[in-house]
């Protein structure tokens, strides 16, 4: 165990974050006594402390579940920050801050890692990278870092992975898995196990070619490479024509989840790029598909694909959460996925590898899918519903889906599988031939203007008074009914969801700034508070000293703003909301009174 | 402690050059090439994209407004501004007497010449509405007016597009009349 030795750093002072000999030194700093640094182990990210919250969803099912219970519907009415932080950069703050034996890590946009005394808010150390200036950013953010014995692993911007001293914030091994001249960047947090640090790649708007990459946790050497778009030798090769596989997309977004059991790893897999569904005919696997990766190999081992030649970007950003269903008097090991095509998934897992569908319904209106295949989920079309080269076409829903990135959650004292949704709009479209491709530039074969005027309300939909676009939806995966629905009037739901032992939810995401706990079994909200900008971060729970705490970053930016934009073109002006601030702050709240008094 | 980054294995000469030339708008670092160099007083302009890309750009090419043009900078040896990103040219034409009369010196006959490359995140501009006269990043979704110095129409970016003075060669052809106003790239007001 090492150790790490906190000092009074205030957090806004940045002349005193200087080197003097690998110790924290600051003039008048008071000391304290070092805290004790755990080692993250292969068992300890399987079975999570619930004190800790060692990874991007709490556990390698991707469940968003903490099953801490010490805040609840009763008492959550006191909930009160007890420190905040300012980041000092702006943009997406989308991470959940990684709490470990009361030491916080937590990413930023800007390539910045900030480990932070999770009690008091000190900061402990700070990591930034300096970016090539040349470098555009599609996605200014990150999405969390990942942690392995006594380092801490986060993604850039630039395509790198660097490997950090967890109780020093020291750069252990930096390692660029793809060019960033050439379009590659990456956003997600790493999955760790069995000594692999696995990433993924984004650039699908610039025509990269995605794939998932694992890396030793100590060397940074790679250990595999599994392309997400089949080339030659593959069994789906034959689903590209031509070469245009080379420039196929398939962007990795979000950390995989994991069954260490079966030792097969999950990934949510981005659309094919360009965009236009006929400049690359055919099925184009493994794109808006979800693939079953052995972790020693990177062999693909199973996949399904939830729509082929996509046509409307919906990458199927999310890996799916790993639970354990009843479904017709036996238990399935099922993997959920709320897909940005609007339609929920639920697929069965074998141990081989292989998914097979099981169900697949859709969570907000979509008139895209005519038809599913009862056997195979295989969608078939309405045709007028495709854009294409020179083809217009409406759909719904619209370009950022039914539910984006956002994480969804599962709460097994509950039993409800909860989703963050987008409803009533739409998006149209043409396209045009995407031309010659150049490094590094857009590549999507539609016009810009045709992106950025894209969005359209659902027909029928009364924007003369307030009506309901995001929302957060219960499911009973047994039943695979909606349990309940909490709508938000004229705006997004860009929240990634945090449910507890005690039943509660937690999010964001809303353009009010506001963060909200509801009612995990009646979908009531029981408290809210408005922070400095929007929160699109994924909140996370830990405890120390007996009190539970619930850690949020709040910071808009990214995908969330650009459908503002688009929103507040289609609403009305008094309607709108002009001013979204951004700028991130990583806030932690407790309950006050007799709870409080365990510190 | 700040851990500031270092780049694994060294740092490339491409990335020093391009830290340099963000520093400095008007010169060259010593050891970089031409190439590398930001455009400069005396080049002329060659378009960058399309079949004729290589052709010099002329106020013909520009002949209808509504026309976004991406030019590249070509120094008077022949070599090709190209090595940094920082180096792309935009070019659109508005009505004269639109033109805001601080920048008009740096025009030619409604012509304006931009750093393609965003102030917000360092995206392509790539977006030209003829109509609202604003140019306009798919990225992030900000908006500028070339006909008002590059400054922005519409947010996230806070820091307008550097103008690139521009003079009238031969025949026509559009000559670059000076350094960039300010620094291309990401930055703030």
């Amino acid at each position: 165990m090492s150790r790490l030795v906190r000092k009074g750093l205030a957090a806004a002072a940045p002349v005193a974050l200087a080197l003097a000999g690998g110790v924290l030194a600051l003039p008048g700093g008071a000391s304290a006594a070092p805290l004790d640094y755990k080692p993250v182990t292969d068992q300890r990210l399987a079975n999570p402390e619930p004190e800790n919250w060692l990874q991007y969803r709490g556990n390698y099912q991707g469940w968003g579940y903490t099953p801490l219970d010490q805040i609840t519907a009763k008492n959550v009415t006191r909930l009160v920050p007890a420190w905040s932080l300012s980041t000092g950069v702006s943009e997406g703050h989308q991470a959940p801050p990684i709490v470990n034996n009361g030491v916080m890590f937590v990413s930023t946009p800007q390539a910045q890692v900030l480990a932070i005394n999770a009690r008091t808010g000190e900061v402990l150390w700070r990591y930034q990278k300096e970016l090539p200036p040349e470098l555009s950013q599609l996605h200014p953010t990150n999405r969390g870092v990942g942690l392995y014995g006594d380092s801490v692993f986060v993604t850039t911007t630039d395509a790198c992975v660097i490997a950090l001293g967890a109780t020093t914030g020291k750069v252990k091994w930096e390692k660029c898995v793809a060019p960033w001249k050439d379009g590659y960047y990456m956003t997600l947090s790493p999955l760790v196990a069995k000594g692999k640090v696995v990433v993924g790649v984004s650039g699908g708007e610039y025509g990269i070619r995605g794939f998932i990459t694992a890396l030793n946790a100590e060397t940074g050497d790679e250990a595999w490479k599994t392309y997400t778009v089949a080339g030659p030798g593959d069994p789906a090769a034959d689903t590209w024509k031509g070469d245009s596989w080379k420039v196929g997309g398939g962007s990795v977004w979000i950390q995989g989840s994991y069954d260490p059991a079966t030792n097969l790893a999950y990934y949510g897999t981005g659309n094919g790029g360009p965009w236009t569904p006929d400049a690359r005919p055919g099925d184009n696997l493994y794109t808006s598909s979800v693939v079953a990766l052995d972790l020693d190999s990177g062999a693909i081992k199973g996949h399904h694909q939830y729509h082929w030649n996509d046509a409307w970007d919906w990458d199927e950003v999310s890996a799916p959460i790993l639970i354990d269903i009843e479904r017709g008097g036996r238990t399935i090991p099922a993997a959920i996925h709320a897909g940005r095509n609007g339609y929920l998934w639920t697929l069965e897992r074998t141990k081989e590898g292989p998914l097979t569908f099981v169900e697949g319904k859709p969570f907000v209106y979509q008139n895209v899918f005519a038809s599913l295949d009862p056997k195979t989920g295989r969608p078939t079309y309405n045709q007028e519903k495709i854009p294409g080269i020179n083809r217009r076409a409406a759909f719904c829903p619209g370009l950022w889906g039914g539910k984006d990135w956002p994480p969804e959650a599962y709460n097994p004292k509950t039993g409800l599988f909860y989703i963050p949704s987008n409803d009533n709009l739409c998006s149209e479209l043409a396209g045009t031939q995407a031309g010659l491709r150049k490094p590094g530039e857009l590549y999507i074969g539609i016009p810009i203007d045709e992106v950025l005027n894209s969005l359209r309300l659902r027909d029928g939909v009364d924007k003369s008074k307030p009506f309901a676009i995001g929302a957060i939806q219960a499911w009973d995966p047994k039943t695979g009914k909606r349990v309940w629905t909490h709508d938000f009037q004229d705006t997004a739901m860009w929240g990634p969801l945090l449910t507890t032992g005690s039943g509660l939810i937690f999010a964001g995401g809303t353009s009010d700034r506001k963060f909200r706990a509801f009612d995990g079994t009646t979908g009531k909200m029981v408290w809210e508070t408005r922070l400095n900008s929007g929160v699109t971060g994924v909140p996370s729970s830990y405890m120390i000293d007996g009190v539970q705490y619930i850690a949020v970053q709040a910071g808009w930016g990214v995908d969330a703003d650009r459908m503002l934009n688009g929103l507040n073109a289609v609403l009305p002006e008094e309607r709108r909301v002009s001013v979204a601030p951004q700028g991130g702050v990583i806030w932690v709240f407790r309950v006050m009174g007799e709870e409080a008094t365990a510190q | 402690m700040d851990q500031r980054g270092k780049r694994a294995g060294g740092v490339d000469r491409r990335s020093v050059v391009a830290g340099a030339v963000a520093c400095c708008a008007t010169g060259r670092a010593a050891w970089a090439g031409p190439e590398d160099a930001l455009p400069q007083k005396g080049d002329r302009l060659v378009l960058g994209d399309g079949a004729q890309a290589g052709q010099a750009v002329t106020l013909a090419s520009l002949a209808e407004e509504g026309t976004l043009v991406e030019a590249v900078a070509v120094d008077p040896a022949g070599i090709k501004r190209d090595g940094s990103r920082f180096s792309k040219i935009i070019l659109v034409r508005v009505a004269p007497g639109d033109i805001a009369e601080e920048i008009r010196p740096h025009t030619v006959e409604g012509v304006v010449a931009l750093s393609g490359v965003c102030t917000h995140q360092g995206c392509t501009i790539s977006g030209w509405n003829h109509e609202d006269r604003k140019l306009s990043c798919f990225c992030h979704h900000s908006e500028f007016l070339p006909a008002e110095g590059g400054r922005v129409a519409k947010g996230p970016a806070r820091k307008r597009l550097p103008v690139l003075p521009l003079a009238r060669g031969e025949g026509g052809a559009l000559m670059v009349a000076g350094s960039f106003t300010s620094k291309p790239g990401p930055g703030t007001a």
